[in-house]
């Protein structure tokens, strides 16, 4: 079986590509010279310490940073219209609309994406994250870990070729994480790209993932 | 980062080296140093950034000399100043609506030395530990105010020999009801009662007394116009007091700062402080209102076809945030809308009026347009995210505009009530594409008042220039072509 996560392989259709991406945030080189393919189907873990440069990295990729170098996201830029309905992205701290309810959410989501089948989609994983009954609900008065779910709920619902989650399951209660591995390791059975950010040891089996050491801004040797 | 961590360290060591040499009271002014000489480096380098200084020096020397020109240039009095009071009064405090605006903080103080102490020490609420600094924030303003009301009210006077009672009891009684509303909020119910029957007397006075511009005394208003008028204000008023944006984020930053170094009590009670107090009565004043449980919706809209794509999301989320936006402020955006038509129609079509006139149609702008999608990226384009955002604010006010020319509201002005009409409607679509240009190109709120002074100022000169190439349909159309154009063509 090919290794889906490599630093030297040419750019391919269907595979998400880094070359020479650097990052610079007041005058300081946060990432710097990333070198990085996916392939179709792959779910990689960025592991590395705090302050290493792996939420730099995702946002970079969701074209939420400016960066130098080349991000391609299945042959599109980032911040191009093609690159943003390449992806879905689910920061650390969840970005939710405070005037929208949950439902209304899905409603928004599906129709920003342009996939009409989606609202049903993000409603069924909001009921698999137990939130089903505060859809009418605002996000804002939810706590951390539902604001979580809800962002999950609505990135997984749109099922985008690429996934970009910043820890996701630091605020998940045992349950929801259960939820999400499933999820995950379905979407990499579909062929979809998972990319991920965490810490626990033990991700690395449960999601069958391949590892990306990210540490002082340079993405390192690979384990797994 | 890493710079970061070192020049917090290096203040810590600052501090406690101060503390202890000095019992720790320079120690904390040295971090209240600190804070406020971040807050201005901010401040000077997101100037630099957006604007460039060059720019503004540039700006600054060609405004001089055209202040200095036009000064020269003023005709003599056609008539002697009158002492009247009540003149110099409503433009005091119109002005002092101004400078409410530009010094806008909530809540309005920088936390001092002694503040500090009480709220990361003692077992207080942040309320009664900033209250001097709140009642000296209320007295200092309106001291201020009066003293560049009165200027401004002796500069008009000798440059244009005439006054403008509408606009500046506009001002006048957004900032009475501004603050009878923040007051209410510091539950202070009778001061503000006293307030809010000035603000309402000095509307109806305003729009007694003629257009923007217009002589004082020149023709008798409409009772409607009267009535229209007295509601702007209110509308005004009440757009303001339901502001509830979240604190301002460079100051958490500093919060944050300080509660690293003080204690994490300190942070606690900072935090609680900063969103809590005008927040606070506005939610509460909602809550009863809407008579729900928390976290529940109150307003619902039918979602849009499911292949309705980005433009049927965001026009759907923009009407939904309209429709959401409590009875009092629509009844008031509605009343002030139907002011910028009744002061349209009483002829004010040209001339510096109308750039201010621009001004108050980008402050509505900023209430009639939809929410951002930022910072989600999310696969829209500029044309869905600008007529999305657009659309819903245009159609309502352009409907509003059609029933008052439909009924036949007029001032007696020269124009017609069509034309009054398309003119309010351009003026307003104007504004709004603006707006919604100007804070997607510079990811600031379009609630900023930066932002909508901004874009208000900009389409009032932009239907300015174009007054010079003909009467209100040249310019309604003008205008109109304007905001089609930025709609299609800009990004």
């Amino acid at each position: 079986m090919s290794d889906p996560t490599t630093a030297t392989e040419a750019a391919q259709p269907g595979t998400v590509t880094l070359e020479g991406v650097r990052v610079r945030l007041g005058g300081e080189a946060i990432l710097d010279d990333v070198e990085l393919t996916i392939a179709a189907g792959a779910t990689v873990l960025l592991r590395g310490p705090n302050g290493a440069g792996k939420s730099t990295l995702l946002r970079a990729m969701a074209g939420l940073l400016p960066f130098d170098g080349e991000i391609k996201l299945f042959g599109a830029r980032p911040r191009t219209l093609e690159g943003r309905a390449a992806f879905a992205f689910v920061a650390d701290v969840p970005v939710l609309f405070e005037d929208l309810t949950v439902r209304e959410h899905a409603v928004f989501m599906s129709r920003a994406y342009d996939r009409p089948d989606a609202e049903a989609a993000i409603l069924s994983w909001l009921e698999r994250f137990e939130l089903g009954s505060r859809l009418d609900e605002f996000p804002g008065t939810h706590s951390r870990g539902m604001r979580h779910k809800t962002a999950l709920s609505l990135a997984l619902g749109v099922a985008p070729a690429l996934l970009l989650l910043d820890e996701p399951f630091n605020t998940l209660d045992a349950d929801a994480r259960v939820t999400l591995t499933g999820a995950l390791r379905e979407r990499a059975a579909s062929g979809t790209v998972n990319l991920l950010s965490a810490h626990e040891q033990s991700l690395e089996s449960d999601l069958d993932a391949k590892v990306v050491e990210v540490r002082g801004g340079h993405v390192g040797a690979r384990r797994g | 980062m890493r710079r970061w961590w070192r020049c917090a360290a290096a203040t810590w060591a600052h501090v406690v080296a101060s503390a202890a040499a000095s019992g720790g009271g320079t120690g904390l002014r040295a971090l209240e140093r600190r804070m406020l000489r971040r807050r201005l480096g901010r401040g000077y380098r997101w100037v630099g950034r957006t604007f460039g200084w060059s720019t503004i020096i540039y700006l600054i020397f060609w405004i001089a000399l055209f202040v200095v020109g036009g000064v020269q240039s003023a005709a003599p009095l056609a008539h002697p100043v009158g002492a009247s009071v009540l003149p110099i009064a409503i433009d005091a405090v119109a002005v002092l609506a101004l400078v409410s605006v530009l010094l806008q903080r909530t809540p309005p103080v920088v936390v001092g030395r002694p503040h500090a102490h009480l709220l990361g020490l003692a077992p207080w609420p942040a309320r009664r530990v900033l209250r001097p600094r709140l009642l000296g924030y209320f007295v200092s303003r309106v001291l201020v105010g009066a003293v560049v009301g009165t200027a401004a009210w002796l500069l008009v006077s000798i440059l244009f020999a005439r006054s403008a009672p509408a606009l500046v009891a506009l001002g006048a009684a957004l900032w009475l009801l501004r603050s009878a509303l923040a007051l209410l909020v510091y539950e202070r119910r009778a001061l503000a009662w006293p307030l809010v029957a000035l603000a309402s007397l000095l509307a109806a006075a305003g729009a007694a007394s003629g257009p923007l511009g217009v002589e004082q005394g020149a023709g008798a208003p409409a009772l409607a116009a009267v009535v229209a008028g007295a509601l702007a204000l209110l509308a005004a008023g009440l757009a303001l007091a339901y502001q509830t944006d979240a604190y301002p984020s460079g100051y958490l930053y500093d919060a944050s700062v300080v509660s690293e170094f003080r204690s994490a009590v300190l942070y606690a009670v900072m935090t609680q402080s900063a969103g809590s107090l005008r927040r606070r009565g506005a939610l509460a004043r909602g809550g009863r209102r809407r008579g729900r449980r928390a976290g529940g919706a109150r307003t619902r809209l039918p979602a849009p076809a499911p292949t309705a794509g980005p433009l049927g999301a965001i026009g759907w989320r923009s009407s939904l945030s309209l429709l959401r936006s409590p009875l009092l402020m629509k009844v008031a955006l509605l009343a002030a809308l139907g002011y910028v038509y009744a002061t349209l129609s009483a002829g004010v079509v040209g001339g510096l009026p109308l750039a201010v006139l621009g001004l108050a149609a980008g402050f509505l702008a900023a209430w009639l347009l939809g929410p951002s999608v930022e910072p989600m990226p999310l696969p829209v384009d500029a044309f869905s995210r600008g007529v999305g955002r657009v659309l819903p604010g245009a159609m309502a006010s352009g409907g509003l505009f059609a029933v008052l020319a439909a009924v036949g509201l007029n001032r007696g002005g020269s124009v017609g009530t069509s034309e009054a009409a398309l003119l309010a409607f351009a003026l307003i679509a104007l504004a709004m594409v603006t707006l919604e240009k100007a804070s997607s190109w510079l990811h600031v709120s379009h609630r900023e008042w930066t932002t909508w002074g901004l874009s208000g100022l900009l389409s009032g000169t932009l239907l300015w220039i174009l007054s010079a190439l003909g009467g209100p349909g040249t310019i309604a159309m003008g205008a109109l072509g304007l905001a089609l154009f930025s709609l299609l063509l800009l990004p």
